[in-house]
């Protein structure tokens, strides 16, 4: 009977508002504000709200526009009927949250993530008072004020590791781990890294935590007097952030758990972090850092992402009246205005496919992705075009082969850098190759066009030709003809030789690849390029551990400087050897270490000459690259140091020496060694 | 920042013509001008680093007591006042600017905003307090009370240091060692130069003072570790027995000491006295995170292989289950026997580690398959402790298990039966019974596998009577 009384309720009023806004089509487009109130009424008609107080609950919600902005417009809505329910009981907790602003954006961030998270609503409730209450006693970073629901949604996820979410944890770390925003990317670093507990069990059994687990009255204590790996320490970092009122989320990474903080308005700031592959454990849409970079950046400016969603309601709304072409135009009005939000690429798609769109529909989606998308994530618009447009826009028959080569090589063409975040530009590279249908002609023709297309930055190149040399394999004959012709496309070079197109491309990318911190890029030119000349006779003895240098990047200051050839960088930090020389003052040579680690010590040997241009140099060391330490003055000029740094208690990403007093240092080896971490 | 050159000209001149040395001006100042009048008139100074700009808490802190007067008045002399403003999304040029105001500061190394650091006038920092200890102090009569206590250790700190120089030049090593245990003790941080002039001046250290000073917690429980794991537990039972005997360790440290000791008794097979060193280490430190720590490892390590009762997780933990009525004189009999049973791990039932296949018999798969168990002689059955066999799926099979008892081996009782098959059972009987047979049987209807990890059985003997039918 009451479900019945309910079913005629919500009737009532859905046909109403479809009566008033068929009126308005019938006429003029219905206006944002009432198309925004339709949505937000279908969903709390969907949440079938119950209790006295839900009437009040919902002419709360719908007398304030700005409230049902933040909750459709502040990132993707999953479960809305949850979202609903949820945000109807933190109101019920506290009904003053719907005067007061910051309150009101946290509730609905909370309420966002319930369904995500599988947060109760006396979770959520719990999650919610907490930051509410650390606002008002002063004890949250004034970064807290500003941040956008679509931010603060990142406070209301939580970690990763959900034991470190509990409140508990969250007060520990509230009052232990305060600190200024940017010095979140070092929190992690307040546990040890221990792989075993004092106990002798690993931390990758179920043991590990376990004799700890009553010790004290929260995880994220434990951790911090137990120690752990990657895992644990980023978790800890990321959670104390949040726990301050700091967005933050915990990364996977190949063998690695990192985490990033979003250390100044929309400037998320990678902590412990050794790769570009990324893959964020609080996410939207897709888990990839450029996803990530691509989310921030639409919810960038506020006034925009309401006015995309307004466009996409009307879009919609056009599209349920049976206006296809009004939907379309309005739809690439939203795409072309805001190509960031990925939610108007999507509702693109959605429209074209319902309203059976023509091909020339789909080519217009094509070159707007082209356009707009590619420059800001070619990753994404590749997302975009090999999943839905391709298969409408790419001809499959092989009669057609130079235009699907054609349309291929506009993607191309459309990226010029990584964009908004590094990706996998080697996959792109695959799937491409493979839509040429296996023509292995066409595919070098293919790969060569797009060598000479990003040539000139060099940014891709490294990708293209080490896609190319696993796609020809053991072909040698092959191999050669595509290294000549590449060959010619490359400026210096004077014929097919290999070394020699490797030499010419090594000294433009090695130094680019190094100041990106593009470590496969960098390792693999540079171990290229050692085949071309020898390795360093010097021997040097060890420090405990690994030779953390090997695997990262290594660059200068001026490279490539009268003194210099880049190409002989890559050997510097390895076991190989290499050679490098500055040309500015201060002098710096820095190294992004394979692998973080607690240092052990360093191995330096300059040149056979001129000693004196290390005195009082200082070697340095850092965890983000940003923030240096001072680790040891060289006081005395001579060939090689041998620098002891096992009682110092040193975590680093980075390592650098850098000489204040003189332009020129010039070493054949730098070597770091230590105990991994990561 | 703070409106300090005012206020401190006008406490200086109001001060220095009401007050007479050796009382000091209680104000606040910029830094360095703070180090260097601390200095001069060789009085200690407080040291507030906060980041009032970016955590309303710290300026509510600043403007409620370390700005104000009637806080300020209410401190001992002598003691400065100073505060650092470390800020946060500075440019490199910024924060250059900002720490050309702070050249002399040292311990920078901040774990949480905001801190108090007190120095010395010799720029010894001598005490620290951050995080929930700050925010649990952050009222003024609190606040008082602890500035108060601090200065009252460094004064007595310096009385200590003079006595002690004093000593040395009067060749007095015992006066000396006696006077540096007293700075020692003092509630200040600790000292590294102090525990060495202690090592020179009380080599046998024979206040206690020295290991205390330099006992390393938990790297000392990961030392134990390394000599067990390296077979060297001759050398970890010697060393931790050492450790036993310091009267001068906190109870945190105790805890640690008993806990290594269980591990080295546990790694030497004594799971008995290892278990009781490890509940000692918890009532050592009750309340404590090492205590109870140690008591977890020592479950798992001493109690479950000593076979002495129930885990401190059970609800049964330190309830009267009297004696362990298996472990010593039981055995038992099966109804069948598997070709997987290996009669080796036979003992593993009863007492010790159990045994590496995860079981310690195995019948044939039959129907009513029973182990019984022997106890020698009639005793009064308490509680009961049944392992299963481990694997989830095999676990299964033990669903249907009951527990018996007999006089005789011939008439039953049935007492028990599982609800569903588990890791492990753990049974106290509301009334006890007395029996000198317990059977552990499968009720299935099909016939099944019985093969159980561990049996426990506890209660009291009945040895006064002779008991054998």
């Amino acid at each position: 009977m009451k479900q019945s009384h309910q079913y005629h309720s919500i009737s009532f009023r859905k046909i109403i508002l479809f009566f008033i806004i068929s009126l308005s089509t019938l006429s003029a487009a219905p206006s944002s504000t009432e198309l925004i109130k339709a949505h937000v009424t279908t969903m709390l008609d969907s949440a079938e709200l119950e209790g006295d107080a839900a009437e009040k609950f919902k002419t709360a919600l719908l007398n304030s526009q700005e409230w049902q902005h933040q909750l459709c417009d502040s990132g993707p809505v999953q479960k809305p009927e949850i979202v609903i329910q949820t945000l109807y009981a933190l109101w019920k907790a506290d009904p003053a949250l719907a005067s007061n602003p910051i309150d009101q954006e946290m509730a609905t961030a909370c309420a966002l993530e319930a369904p995500r998270k599988g947060h109760t609503p006396e979770q959520s409730i719990e999650r919610y008072t907490y930051f509410r209450d650390k606002w008002q006693a002063g004890l949250l970073n004034t970064m807290y004020a500003d941040l956008s629901v679509f931010q603060r949604r990142y406070l209301a996820s939580g970690v990763q590791h959900g034991h470190l979410n509990s409140i508990e944890s969250m007060q520990y770390q509230n009052e232990e781990v305060c600190l200024p925003a940017e010095k979140y990317t070092g929190a992690c670093w307040y546990a040890a890294y221990q792989l075993h507990n004092p106990f002798g069990d690993s931390i990758h059994g179920p043991l590990y935590y376990r004799p700890f687990s009553q010790s004290w009255g929260n995880a994220a204590e434990m951790i911090r007097n137990v120690g752990g790996v990657c895992g644990s320490l980023s978790n800890f970092g990321a959670a104390a952030a949040i726990a301050n009122g700091v967005p933050a989320a915990t990364m996977g990474e190949p063998g690695h758990c990192a985490y990033t903080v979003m250390i100044n308005q929309n400037k998320w700031q990678p902590a412990y972090s050794l790769s570009w592959k990324r893959g964020l454990h609080t996410s939207y849409h897709g888990s990839t850092w450029g996803w990530h970079m691509l989310n921030v950046k639409s919810q960038e400016s506020w006034d925009k992402a309401k006015q995309s969603g307004n466009l996409r309601r009307l879009a919609q709304h056009q599209l349920n009246a049976k206006q296809a072409e009004n939907a379309r135009i309005t739809i690439r009005k939203a795409r072309l205005e805001l190509p960031s939000d990925w939610q108007n690429w999507q509702l693109s798609v959605d429209i074209l496919i319902a309203s059976e769109a023509i091909d020339s529909h789909w080519e217009t989606l094509h070159q707007d992705a082209l356009k707009v998308l590619s420059p800001l994530s070619g990753e994404i618009s590749y997302h975009l075009i090999s999943k839905s447009i391709y298969p409408k826009v790419l001809p499959k028959d092989k009669e057609s082969a130079k235009q699907r080569y054609k349309i291929l090589k506009s993607f191309q063409q459309s990226i010029t850098d990584w964009g908004v975040g590094r990706w996998d530009y080697q996959a792109t590279l695959r799937d491409q190759i493979k839509r040429l249908n296996g023509n292995a002609d066409q595919q070098d023709k293919f790969m060569l066009d797009t060598f000479a297309t990003h040539a000139e930055k060099n940014i891709f190149t490294p990708a293209i030709l080490e896609t190319q040399l696993a796609n020809i394999g053991k072909d040698e004959t092959r191999k050669q003809r595509f290294i000549a012709t590449l060959a010619k496309s490359l400026s210096n070079s004077k014929g097919g030789d290999f070394s020699k197109v490797i030499n010419t491309m090594a000294a433009k990318v090695l130094p680019d690849a190094a100041k990106r911190g593009d470590k496969s890029s960098f390792q693999f030119i540079g171990k290229l390029t050692a085949q071309s000349y020898p390795a360093t006779t010097f021997k040097t003895e060890p420090f405990p551990g690994i030779l953390l240098s090997s695997g990262g990047t290594f660059g200068i200051q001026k490279p490539g400087n009268r003194y210099d050839n880049p190409a002989r960088h890559w050997g510097v930090i390895e076991p190989h050897g290499g050679d490098f020389h500055t040309a500015t003052k201060p002098a710096t040579a820095t190294i992004q270490l394979g692998n973080f680690g607690k240092l052990s010590g360093v191995n330096i040997v300059t040149r056979n000459g001129n000693f004196h241009r290390m005195k009082n140099a200082i070697l340095q060391t850092s965890e983000d690259g940003k923030t240096w330490s001072d680790a040891h003055t060289f006081t005395k000029a001579k060939r090689s140091y041998h620098i002891d740094l096992s009682s110092k208690n040193i975590n680093a990403g980075y390592v650098r020496v850098i000489q204040n007093n003189d332009s020129s240092i010039h070493f054949h080896l730098f070597h770091v060694y230590g105990k991994k971490q990561n | 920042m703070f409106r300090i050159i005012s206020y401190l000209l006008i406490s200086v001149l109001t001060l220095s013509a009401e007050s007479t040395k050796p009382l000091v001006p209680k104000v606040v100042i910029e830094y360095e001008a703070a180090v260097t009048m601390s200095k001069q008139e060789k009085v200690p100074y407080a040291l507030l680093i906060h980041g009032s700009s970016w955590h309303p808490a710290s300026q509510k802190f600043i403007d409620k007591l370390w700005q104000n007067q009637e806080f300020t008045k209410t401190l001992p002399a002598p003691l400065l006042l100073t505060a650092i403003h470390i800020k946060q999304h500075q440019t490199k040029e910024q924060r250059e600017a900002d720490e050309a105001n702070y050249k002399s500061w040292k311990n920078r190394k901040i774990s949480s905003f905001p801190c108090i650091q007190i120095y010395n006038h010799d720029g010894t920092l001598l005490k620290t307090y951050t995080g929930s200890e700050l925010r649990k102090i952050s009222t003024d009569t609190a606040l008082t009370a602890h500035l108060k206590n601090t200065v009252e250790a460094i004064i007595k700190r310096e009385q200590l240091l003079q006595q002690i120089t004093k000593a040395r030049t009067d060749k007095d090593q015992k006066l000396e060692a006696s006077l540096l245990t007293q700075v020692i003790q003092l509630s200040l941080n600790s000292d590294k130069n102090l525990i060495e002039q202690l090592k020179k001046a009380d080599p046998k250290d024979s206040s206690g003072q020295i290991a205390k000073a330099t006992f390393r917690g938990w790297s000392y429980i990961r030392h134990i570790t390394g000599l067990i794991k390296a077979k060297k537990v001759p050398q970890a039972l010697e060393e931790t027995k050492a450790h036993l005997t310091n009267s001068t360790f906190d109870n945190n440290q105790l805890a640690l000491a008993y806990g290594a000791r269980g591990m080295a008794l546990a790694a030497n097979n004594d799971f008995v006295p290892a278990w009781n060193a490890f509940k000692q280490a918890k009532a050592t430190d009750p309340n404590g995170p090492s205590g109870e720590a140690m008591l977890q490892h020592g479950a798992r390590i001493a109690l479950t292989p000593s076979r002495a009762g129930f885990p401190p997780n059970s609800e049964f933990f330190n309830t009267d289950i009297g004696d362990n009525l298996t472990r010593d004189n039981a055995s038992f009999t099966l109804s069948s026997v598997d070709p997987s049973d290996n009669p080796d791990h036979h003992p593993s039932l009863f007492s010790g580690n159990f045994a590496p296949t995860g079981f310690a018999f195995h019948t044939k798969a039959e129907k009513e398959a029973a182990i019984i168990i022997d106890l020698k002689k009639v005793c009064t059955l308490k509680a009961a402790q049944i392992y299963n066999r481990t694997g989830r799926r095999v676990q299964q099979r033990a669903a249907t298990l009951t527990i018996s008892t007999s006089l005789d081996a011939k008439t039953w009782n049935k007492l028990w039966q599982a609800d569903k098959a588990q890791d492990d059972w753990e049974i106290k009987l509301a009334t006890t019974v007395s029996t000198r047979y317990v059977k552990i049987a499968l009720n299935s209807p099909s016939p099944e596998h019985l093969h159980l990890r561990g049996v426990n059985l506890f209660g009291e003997t009945q040895a006064s009577k002779p008991q054998i039918p």
